[in-house]
């Protein structure tokens, strides 16, 4: 198994096009967010199209769609939690303890987190620049820029034996 | 690469749950708290509704009608609950419970019922809104539904609100109702009173009250309150109840 790693592209080699295409995954949220849409889901499903869509782009753009995507699914899973837990209350005994209210602070703090994150991230692919966030930067760097094997093994077509 | 990956992710799991553990152990607002502001706003709606609505309370000795009304809430007690029972002068065929353990009894409600035991599963279906602290739970709810749906001001975000809490209203309502029935048979009155009185008002097609727009289906709490055989109540007043009625 290769452990090389595909070059890091530099601010210079990258067009603003592809600074833009980066600099869009992480803006994925807030054009969910002002659709006005209460389910947090709905993020994360606009950040898997916005991957499928820049994949096949260059390295650069996907890591930073995949940065964005990855990062969002514990922020969306912790959103949706909360609405599960809030929908209980309707269904069973309301129980407004404090485990609720400290889960409460604990996903407004991941949202804020994530929202001031994905601002920097994204000022930063808009200048061409890496911006590697806490596990989430380093799983997006190994899936994009490591060189896999199979990917290197060319295709010959040869005459019938 | 992988042993890096690993510490990353073991420092994000630390920083969630460490955090967690401590608001729960060093709260930024207490739940109790929460509960206690609660409370103690609930009686000041509860002085500006009863200025402003011009609520009379029973077993305030003035009229025939809170006297009777005074005798009625006496029955209806429960040890966990104290509350207030009002009149109020509105035709409108309609009883509720309020902020602050108020119950009221709308004029027309009163003159819909034919017997006191009728009443007295209104008050009773009231009482159990109270004992169920309803109040609190759907304010606390609204609230914690405001904080989820922040930022979402559009028509989506207000029809999830007005779907939800429609259903645990309903939910509820479907609680009072057992705690009616329950607090009927304690004072040994047929649940079946009540079932009479909803039959009456179903007729009025044209006059469906306010307070069943979130209750349970007609029909469904008839069946509900039919199931009880009817016996006659050999509760005793002090007061006639006709001569009450014609009061009014």
């Amino acid at each position: 198994m290769s452990t090389d790693y595909y070059p890091i592209q530099q601010p210079e080699d990258l067009p603003a096009r592809e600074r833009e295409d980066a600099m869009g995954a992480y803006f994925m949220m807030f054009a969910s967010l002002a659709a006005g849409l209460p389910l947090p889901i709905i993020n994360l499903i606009a950040a898997i199209i916005y991957y499928h869509v820049n994949k096949h782009k260059s390295r650069f753009v996907r890591f930073h769609s995949l940065q964005s995507l990855l990062s969002q699914l514990p922020v969306s899973l912790l959103n949706a939690g909360l609405v599960v837990w809030a929908i209980s209350f309707f269904k069973y005994d309301f129980n407004f303890n404090n485990t609720f209210l400290s889960y409460l602070i604990v996903v407004i703090l991941a949202n804020l987190l994530y929202l001031g994150f994905s601002i920097a991230a994204a000022i930063k692919a808009r200048q061409g620049l890496m911006y590697y966030f806490l596990f989430f930067g380093k799983l997006s760097y190994e899936i994009v820029y490591k060189v896999r094997e199979e990917e290197e093994k060319i295709y010959r077509n040869n005459p019938p034996i | 690469m992988k042993k890096r990956l690993w510490r990353d992710f073991l420092i994000l799991l630390v920083l969630f749950l460490g955090v967690w553990i401590f608001f729960v152990y060093f709260p930024i607002v207490d739940s109790d708290e929460v509960k206690v502001t609660y409370k103690y706003k609930e009686n000041e709606i509860k002085q500006k509704l009863i200025e402003l609505m011009d609520f009379k309370q029973a077993d305030s000795d003035t009229t025939q009608l809170l006297r009777s009304l005074g005798e009625l809430k006496h029955l209806v007690s429960d040890k966990d609950v104290e509350y207030e029972l009002y009149y109020s002068d509105n035709r409108e065929i309609n009883a509720y419970a309020l902020p602050g353990n108020i119950i009221v009894l709308n004029r027309g409600i009163i003159l819909e019922c034919d017997t006191p035991e009728e009443l007295i599963g209104v008050i009773a279906h009231e009482l159990g809104h109270l004992k169920m602290n309803h109040h609190s739970d759907q304010l606390i709810t609204t609230l914690s539904i405001e904080l989820l749906l922040v930022g979402s001001g559009s028509t989506a975000s207000e029809v999830t609100k007005i779907l939800t809490q429609n259903a645990f209203s309903r939910e509820m309502e479907t609680e009072a109702d057992d705690y009616a029935i329950k607090k009927m048979k304690e004072l040994g009155i047929s649940p079946n009173y009540l079932a009479k009185l909803f039959k009456k008002m179903y007729k009025r097609s044209d006059m469906i009250p306010e307070f069943l727009n979130s209750h349970p289906g007609m029909n469904e709490r008839i069946s509900k309150f039919s199931k009880f055989p009817y016996e006659e109540s050999k509760l005793t007043y002090t007061f006639d109840w006709l001569q009450v009625k014609n009061s009014l």
